[in-house]
């Protein structure tokens, strides 16, 4: 067994917030990716009437 | 065994954990929005951005300050000239500022959508509308005017509306619905619409449940609304808070230069007017009949506006421009067209009990608007403001 999971299973602790930060990344990286709204429309010509 | 254990669960106390933080996170990024919102949102007035016109965040806030008056309408609020409304009032003049909103092509459909998404944040605030003859006049407008103004955040807050009634929904719904293209990729508010418009036992429950998957998207698009603002504000920042450069500048002359040049031109504008009369000058009956303006589905859509108005609590006042002899005559009309378009207006503000100026006195005067496409001259926008100022204030008085 490589020293990291060692390391992980004898300090629970830090493996709760290390997980945490890697959630945290998840969300922030959703954030992101489709947070942003969109409120662009379609070009037309106004010609009146 | 210690099954059940935090120390044997860390991935789900520590997505737990995550999600609290994330929470807390986005209550205070929003609220830091609403106040920087609300901070800019005087120097906001002025500006027609996506932000400001296809969201909803911008104009609440505008309808919670007591010297801002939202004015609704389309082209002519865009359109360079001078006295326009947002420029006469800029600085507060009687005390208040003009929040206009709107751009070319929007007409009582798209402002609906807009009202409905501000919500009971209009009750009992006062608001103007700009109507436009044109869109009285032509049975069906080119679809590209309203997909041009569709906002899909303005429309899911209309259909999961709390605010409006089923039966107003079902009707807009009904409407919304001959602009397809609009709801394309769009499938549960293409289905939502659908149900309104149906409007059967079955419609209405497949509505309700469809209810907390709207209100979720309806969540997401209130938040991203305050995102996209905030960002607006951070953009500009520089322009809304100038800092006075003495005698650095260089003035763009040749700009300038341009402007003055196009403001010129609008004075001549009644001569341009005329010389199109001599070219457009159709034979009056055939015209009459094709433009009577009871076919136009703007009735329908003018109708569900005040509606919308009524149930939300707002107080509106109507500005209609006038038709002026010149219109009826390159157009090749007779009064009559116009008398119908007049009448049914007023019979339409008295039905829905909301004050209207419709400027008829001003119809032999060629001067009120600069061209025929329903844009007010520097003179029309005198009699506008006159409107809006006695209105803000109390004054007003149908005439």
């Amino acid at each position: 067994m490589s020293r990291i999971p060692l390391w992980l299973e004898a300090h629970p602790h830090m493996r709760v917030a290390l997980l945490t930060l890697y959630y945290l990344a998840i969300i922030a990286g959703l954030v992101v990716l489709y947070g942003r709204g969109n409120f662009s429309t379609p070009p037309f010509v106004y010609q009146g009437f | 065994m210690q099954t059940g254990s935090p120390s044997r669960q860390p991935h789900l106390k520590a997505a737990l954990l995550a999600l609290v933080i994330a929470a807390i996170a986005l209550a205070a990024s929003l609220l830091w929005c609403t106040r920087l919102e609300r901070r800019y949102i005087h120097a906001l007035a002025p500006e027609f951005t996506p932000e400001k016109l296809q969201g909803a965040a911008l104009q609440k806030h505008a309808f919670s300050q007591p010297d801002l008056l939202v004015l609704y309408g389309s082209s002519e609020l865009v359109k360079e000239m001078p006295n326009n409304a947002t420029q006469f009032f800029q600085d507060y003049p009687t005390g208040f500022r003009v929040f206009p909103v709107g751009k070319p092509g929007t007409s009582s459909l798209s402002v609906l959508q807009k009202v409905a998404a501000v919500g009971d944040d209009i009750k009992g605030r006062k608001v103007a509308f700009s109507i436009s003859p044109g869109w009285f006049f032509t049975e069906v407008f080119a679809p590209e005017y309203y997909e041009g103004n569709f906002s899909n955040m303005q429309a899911f807050e209309l259909a999961f509306s709390t605010h409006l009634s089923f039966e107003l929904k079902r009707d807009v719904a009904r409407r919304m619905l001959d602009f397809p293209n609009t709801l394309d990729d769009r499938a549960l508010l293409n289905f939502t619409l659908w149900r309104l418009a149906g409007d059967t036992m079955v419609d209405r429950l497949l509505y309700a449940g469809t209810w907390p998957l709207g209100r979720i998207y309806c969540a997401v698009g209130q938040m991203q609304d305050h995102f996209e603002a905030a960002l607006h504000i951070l953009d500009v920042d520089e322009k809304l808070n100038p800092v006075p450069v003495r005698g650095m500048g260089v003035m763009k002359w040749s700009e300038m230069l341009k402007r003055a040049a196009k403001l010129a031109n609008a004075a001549a504008t009644v001569q341009k007017k005329k010389d199109e009369v001599k070219k457009k000058h159709l034979p009056r009956a055939s015209r009459d009949k094709s433009l009577l303006p009871g076919t136009a589905r703007e009735w329908t859509d003018l109708e569900l506006l005040l509606r919308v108005f009524k149930e939300l609590g707002a107080e509106p006042l109507l500005l209609a421009m006038p038709i002026e002899d010149i219109r009826l005559e390159v157009a090749g009309l007779s009064p009559l067209p116009r008398t119908a378009y007049v009448q049914r207006l007023n019979a339409l503000a008295t039905k829905y009990q909301m004050p209207l100026a419709d400027f008829r006195e001003h119809e032999k005067d060629n001067d009120f608007l600069v061209d025929f496409l329903d844009h007010l001259s520097a003179e029309g926008w005198m009699y506008y403001n006159k409107a809006l100022d006695d209105f803000y204030h109390g004054r007003f008085t149908n005439r």
